[in-house]
């Protein structure tokens, strides 16, 4: 019992929980914008790696993790660009238009690194390190987990209070919850609702920009074909947790990260009560669980996933 | 709305027609000209045309990778006309052998276990192909083979290292899936640190995926803050993230595949080389040859397929300690003295 403790209220282990829910928060607070404009996004996960690819690519180039960043976000936004004209203008299926993001993003990803790098190569670049914030990183327990996280980590914290500021107290965002709510209102009253929603989606291509970007540049500091692995599927199912809430994605975020480093810690510390099968379920089981119970709180924005056509 | 289904049938094509020409562009599974059956027995050189299929990408930084690096080998030192293909599924073995048989190649290669039971199948169709299997200790007929790397062997060493160059007392494993051919090396490395190190305590994990780096970098991380001090790797590409935290958090780490060195020299204590090319272009030397054996080969540690890669990371008087007592445990393995297991279930 005492190991158990001491696994879980350790510095350690918040700081593992944190780092595992930096890209989902990213993708998780872009997605609350998109949902909540009337668009949903299953080819988050495509928008991840492009922005994953697209990092390293830039890093790479310039030698500059910032500027690594800036081409990650381009990435995720150029290859989000057939989806929202699918979308938004043509009127298309969203989900078929997502998936079919996914699959191009994988593909499109693993060929052009294969013709940058080859086979056989893996280059290492310039990435995003964990700081050391004077005073507060020394701070017990909560120090060393909260104040030395990657930079991305606080970004992703103050992007979530931005937009949740800008989702509910500005008019911009009462347009975008229109436009995902209720957008013949939003039409009648001469506000294009096409133009809401390019808005409300490209700003979650590029917040999942970010996420992909803080996989490969504030983690491993390279590009792995598929590395990912299904953090945007996670994220989307925070969506729905958070209620289409940037700030509650911010918490279910780290309370997902919590459940990974958990099953993460649980063999890995050596405690052989659980099988490893089960361990690795852990994530996913509190993903039901936290749902079944927030499933009736709340509702999905009305016109979600629905095309507008005058 | 009218429209919403032909376009929906449009965009549907055009993924996939992307989606197909980006899979596709690696492989080179389009022979230039059409060959003629080979006639003789014996491919002669010009003549030898060899298609490898690979279950899983081959930029794994491992098991897929290695056997992928055999083809410029075979091209350089046989002449040989390559193709591949890659990621392919279970429900599509057959076909792709097919599809090769088809097209005059003489040598089709399944890279794993699991492509024994089509080769079987496939094979009295084609009398003039030879099927080479890897990781499989049981194929054969008169035009079927598999090759077996012992590779609990390698792994036991690998166990003997760690036991040896640990402080703490506590060793860590980790490995991508619970395959029987994964889990006997598990379980001969532990049997290995116990071997030298008899308090050890082992602690072995599964990460259930060769790619997610990042839960690979984790686990490690937890490893480390548990007080384990060396780190053994099964994980493929999710292995370049063990090496990372490893290095990242001052402990040793056990390369797979290759010497792995190069990625963390001062992390890295040794790799356990497992090398599917040198395996490969062994088999293909004796099918030119004319001495095709269609039943199972076995490669040990005596063969170039297996071993361990030179010590490093720690000061050299340690090094040539360990050195010492992996050269006394490799002659007691190949002498028969010493027998590894192959445990195919974990033990915990």
């Amino acid at each position: 019992m005492d190991d158990l403790i001491t696994i879980f209220w350790s510095s350690a282990f918040i700081a593992a929980a944190i780092r595992f829910s930096i890209p989902i928060m990213l993708a998780g607070i872009g997605e609350a914008i998109s949902e909540r404009g009337g668009v949903i996004n299953i080819g988050l996960e495509g928008m991840m790696l492009a922005g994953a690819f697209g990092a390293v690519v830039g890093s790479d180039v310039t030698g500059n993790a910032w500027l690594g960043l800036v081409f990650g976000i381009g990435a995720a936004v150029l290859i989000t660009l057939p989806h929202g004209f699918i979308s938004i203008n043509l009127g298309g299926d969203q989900i078929v238009s997502g998936v079919s993001l996914n699959l191009v993003a994988l593909g499109l990803t693993t060929f052009l690194f294969r013709q940058m790098f080859g086979i056989t190569d893996q280059p290492q670049v310039e990435g995003f390190e964990p700081l050391e914030i004077p005073v507060l990183s020394d701070l017990p327990v909560l120090g060393p987990a909260v104040f030395s996280q990657s930079i991305l980590f606080f970004i992703a914290v103050g992007l979530g209070l931005v937009f949740w500021a800008v989702l509910f107290r500005t008019r911009p965002g009462l347009r975008w919850r229109a436009a995902g709510d209720d957008p013949a209102a939003l039409d009648s009253v001469g506000i294009p609702v096409s133009r809401t929603r390019w808005g409300a989606l490209l700003l979650c291509a590029a917040l999942a920009g970010m996420a992909g970007a803080a996989i490969s540049l504030g983690q491993l500091f390279t590009f792995i074909e598929n590395m990912t692995g299904g953090a945007g599927y996670v994220a989307l199912a925070l969506v729905i947790v958070a209620r289409w809430n940037p700030l509650w994605a911010i918490v279910v975020a780290v309370a997902f990260g919590a459940a990974e480093a958990i099953a993460v810690r649980i063999q890995a510390g050596g405690i052989t009560l659980i099988p490893y099968q089960l361990s690795l379920m852990l994530p996913y089981v509190l993903t039901l669980v936290v749902y079944a119970l927030a499933a009736r709180s709340g509702h999905a924005p009305r016109a979600l996933g629905k095309p507008f056509v005058k | 709305m009218r429209h919403g289904s032909v376009r929906l049938a449009a965009v549907a094509a055009i993924s996939i027609a992307l989606l197909a020409a980006c899979s596709g562009s690696g492989a080179t599974n389009a022979p230039a000209e059409s060959q003629a059956p080979a006639e003789s027995a014996a491919p002669s050189a010009a003549a030898l045309k060899v298609a490898l299929v690979l279950p899983g990408p081959a930029s794994d930084k491992g098991f897929n990778q290695s056997a992928y690096e055999a083809l410029a080998e075979l091209e350089s030192k046989f002449g040989a006309e390559t193709a591949y293909t890659e990621s392919v599924a279970p429900n599509e073995f057959e076909t792709a052998y097919r599809d090769y048989a088809g097209k005059g190649f003489n040598v089709i290669i399944g890279q794993g276990f699991e492509f024994g039971d089509i080769a079987a199948k496939v094979a009295p169709d084609y009398p003039d192909v030879k099927f080479l299997v890897t990781n499989n200790n049981a194929l054969s007929g008169p035009n079927a083979e598999g090759l077996q790397p012992k590779s609990q062997d390698a792994a036991y060493l690998a166990g003997v290292v760690a036991g040896m160059a640990t402080k703490s007392g506590k060793v860590g494993g980790i490995a991508g899936m619970q395959f029987p051919v994964i889990v006997a090396q598990m379980e001969a490395y532990k049997l290995g640190v116990l071997s030298v190190r008899p308090d050890a305590q082992v602690t072995l994990t599964y990460l259930g995926t060769f790619d997610d780096v990042a839960k690979a970098k984790e686990t490690t991380q937890a490893m480390i803050d548990s007080g384990i001090d060396v780190i053994y790797h099964i994980a493929d590409a999710a292995g370049v993230g063990v090496i990372q935290a490893a290095d990242a958090g001052k402990i040793l780490v056990i390369g797979w595949g290759k010497d792995q060195s190069e990625l963390a020299p001062n992390a890295v204590v040794t790799s356990q080389i497992v090398d599917q090319k040198e395996m490969i272009v062994e088999a293909i030397g004796r099918i030119v040859n004319g001495q095709f054996a269609g039943e199972p080969q076995f490669f040990g540690l005596d063969t170039p397929v297996l071993g361990l890669a030179p010590i490093g990371a720690v000061d050299t008087d340690t090094a040539a300690k360990i050195q010492a007592k992996v050269d006394e445990v490799e002659a007691a393995i190949l002498s028969g003295t010493t027998e590894v297991p192959f445990i195919p279930e974990p033990s915990n």
